[in-house]
């Protein structure tokens, strides 16, 4: 039983549809990237996947056991949380809003939580360090293990290196892959090819339609997968 | 120091004022960290040029002002935000737009029915009108209903302005959070508004926000800050106000500038790790020159606060029958041109916005014999209503005493 699965989805900015003719499914600790040029509907896509989006056409379909929450999303950074005070912690622990319903206060289960995520990130010591002078890097892995707090199951990844330097986009990549084989699903969008095919077990290429997916070594032998590596990716 | 809080704080309408004042100001601290944020700043603006516009309507339908204008401001907030929403560029037009139609609006309406005069004034820069007991009562309820609503929401409105889309993708109904960000914004306007002025009141909301946000590094210490910075400078600002004779929305305003700028350069010290030189440096001056005077067991009108404190009396004269007042002022007759009778009042001349709009005082009666015109008098007398033969009821003072002083006093009162 597939995790996730869309079946001849299709997505629209009001008139305009956006992607077409989507079918996949993700199972349990899959690496799902999704690739393809700007504006291909990779990030309308990955808004779908978290039902602030309804498909225009066809069905996504979500595992019982995904129900009620149990997914973590790293967005793409705005451009307010740049000077934005508020300490790592208190980041990392808004993502425990998921579980608190109408409560309006975070359990000590909530505050365990958030602080056994900064420990697996390995930025414990960022705790009480401000958000908005922390590096690149840093405020990546903060949002990471606040996604963490969400996810149970699954983590949606929004371009989640863009804006590092290359060491620092390498780290993230090998942290995403370790939580990867302890268990986390992941579905990342992803312009970097190159880490993308290093990683990721699927992969999924958008070009406003369903170019390619399947397992990443079929995307290397592929039609598709080839033009886009030898174009301007590679 | 102390001296001059007492004395302040004789005055039933200041304490009203400051109980009103420092809850709102409160409030607008607290709302203020997530609007300014969120980059809404201007939204508080625009809702307070509503505010206006409300306010002058109700006065014109003689209606309750709190009653009209909460309603139309919490509307307009909700257009506001709509509007803001759907198109940045758009938006910040739309508010110019909103702001100066109801600014036009209401200065409109007062032009046509009481003219342009201190209401305007008032309206416009904030004064320490006398409240009327409901008025504050329902400020009370209002601003705890907005406390508590914050306090409720406070993790949920963090994650709405660290991170919409995350607060969306996790279930919360982020449109439903801005909604009450906005209804909070609206009501703490229109509380803080007569005092403050329509043109100021934005500034309880911007000011303290940005000043804790150059020093502080957490959420929840830029909140707490933000709301002690708030009501010191609320605070400091009535003090100021009083002591100086200077209008108290500009004061409370000016204290905040003052503040913000100590927080920079502390700020700014801190990088360098100079901050405990500064912190003792800025105690040290604190400790500001004022002085003061006893207050006395009779009600005394004094220069300061000349006409906020007789047009309390005349709104809440219902407390005030039956007390002692003792005052100085211009000694005036007026006869009657249908009927002769001859009117006796001790008043002084009152502020307007292009000259004199209002005397300030009250008519008088005393059995002995009554001075010259415009003699310079001390009056002590106890306040009473008496009926008019046309049926109004009118206030005055029955004199137990009546001195003309040789010294003139200040002539021209605030």
């Amino acid at each position: 039983m597939p995790l996730l699965t869309c079946q001849n989805a299709a997505f629209a900015y009001e008139t305009h549809t956006v992607v077409s003719g989507l079918n996949f499914s993700v199972r349990a600790g899959d690496y799902l990237c999704i690739v393809g040029e700007n504006g291909s509907g990779k990030s309308t896509l990955l808004k779908g996947l978290l039902r602030l989006k309804t498909p225009r056409t066809g069905r996504v379909l979500m595992a019982d056991s995904l129900q009620g929450g149990a997914l973590g999303y790293l967005p793409q950074q705005t451009a307010a949380q740049k000077d934005f005070p508020a300490s790592a912690y208190e980041v990392v622990l808004s993502g425990r809003l998921q579980s608190r319903g109408l409560w309006p206060f975070y359990s000590r289960a909530d505050q365990a939580a958030a602080g056994e995520n900064l420990r697996q990130l390995g930025i414990e010591e960022l705790r009480g360090r401000c958000f908005r002078e922390l590096s690149g890097g840093q405020q990546r892995r903060v949002l990471l293990a606040r996604a963490l707090c969400a996810a149970q199951k699954l983590l949606l990844l929004d371009e989640p290196a863009a804006g590092l330097d290359p060491a620092a986009a390498r780290s993230l990549y090998r942290l995403i892959a370790k939580l990867n084989k302890g268990g986390l699903t992941i579905i990342m969008v992803s312009h970097d090819l190159r880490s993308a095919l290093q990683y990721a077990s699927h992969i999924l290429h958008l070009q406003n339609k369903q170019l390619f997916f399947g397992p990443t070594r079929a995307y290397l032998r592929s039609g598709a997968g080839k033009k886009f590596r030898g174009g301007r990716y590679a | 120091m102390l001296n001059i809080l007492l004395e302040m704080f004789s005055y039933a309408f200041l304490v009203r004022a400051v109980i009103v004042g420092l809850l709102v100001s409160l409030c607008a601290a607290l709302l203020g960290v997530s609007l300014v944020l969120k980059r809404y700043s201007m939204i508080g603006d625009g809702l307070s040029h509503v505010g206006f516009g409300a306010l002058a309507i109700a006065t014109a339908l003689n209606a309750a002002p709190l009653a009209v204008s909460v309603p139309v401001v919490v509307l307009a907030a909700f257009l506001l935000l709509r509007l803001s929403e759907n198109n940045r560029i758009k938006g910040d037009a739309a508010i110019a737009l909103i702001s100066t139609s109801a600014l036009a609006i209401g200065v409109a309406v007062i032009s046509l029915t009481t003219g342009m005069n201190t209401d305007v004034c008032n309206y416009l820069f904030g004064s320490i009108l006398a409240m009327s007991k409901s008025d504050v009562n329902l400020s009370v309820a209002l601003a705890a209903a907005v406390l508590l609503l914050f306090i409720l929401f406070y993790h949920k409105i963090f994650a709405v302005t660290f991170d919409e889309t995350f607060a969306q993708a996790a279930g919360l109904q982020t449109g439903l959070y801005n909604t009450l960000l906005a209804l909070l914004t609206a009501i703490t306007i229109v509380l803080g508004m007569r005092m403050m002025g329509a043109l100021l009141i934005s500034s309880l909301i911007i000011f303290p926000a940005l000043t804790s946000m150059q020093l502080c590094k957490k959420f929840q210490t830029v909140t707490l800050c933000s709301a002690l910075v708030s009501v010191v400078c609320f605070f400091s600002g009535v003090v100021c106000s009083y002591v100086y004779a200077t209008p108290t929305g500009a004061s409370v305003v000016i204290v905040n500038i003052l503040v913000f700028l100590l927080f920079w350069l502390a700020g700014l010290l801190k990088e360098r790790g100079a901050l405990k030189i500064f912190t003792a440096l800025v105690i040290c001056l604190a400790a500001l020159p004022l002085y003061g005077q006893e207050p006395g067991k009779i009600i005394e009108i004094k220069d300061k606060l000349f006409v906020a404190q007789t047009n309390d009396v005349y709104y809440n004269a219902r407390d005030y029958l039956g007390k002692t007042f003792k005052y100085e002022g211009i000694f005036s007759v007026y006869e009657a041109p249908d009927t002769g009778q001859k009117y006796y009042s001790v008043i002084r001349y009152g502020p307007g916005c292009c000259g004199i709009d209002l005397n300030a005082g009250f008519e008088v009666r005393y059995d002995g014999a009554y001075p010259r015109q415009d003699d310079w008098v001390e009056v002590t007398g106890v306040l009473e209503e008496y009926k008019e033969a046309d049926g109004g009821k009118y206030l005055r003072l029955s004199l137990s005493s009546l001195k003309v002083l040789p010294v003139r006093g200040q002539e021209y009162v605030k």
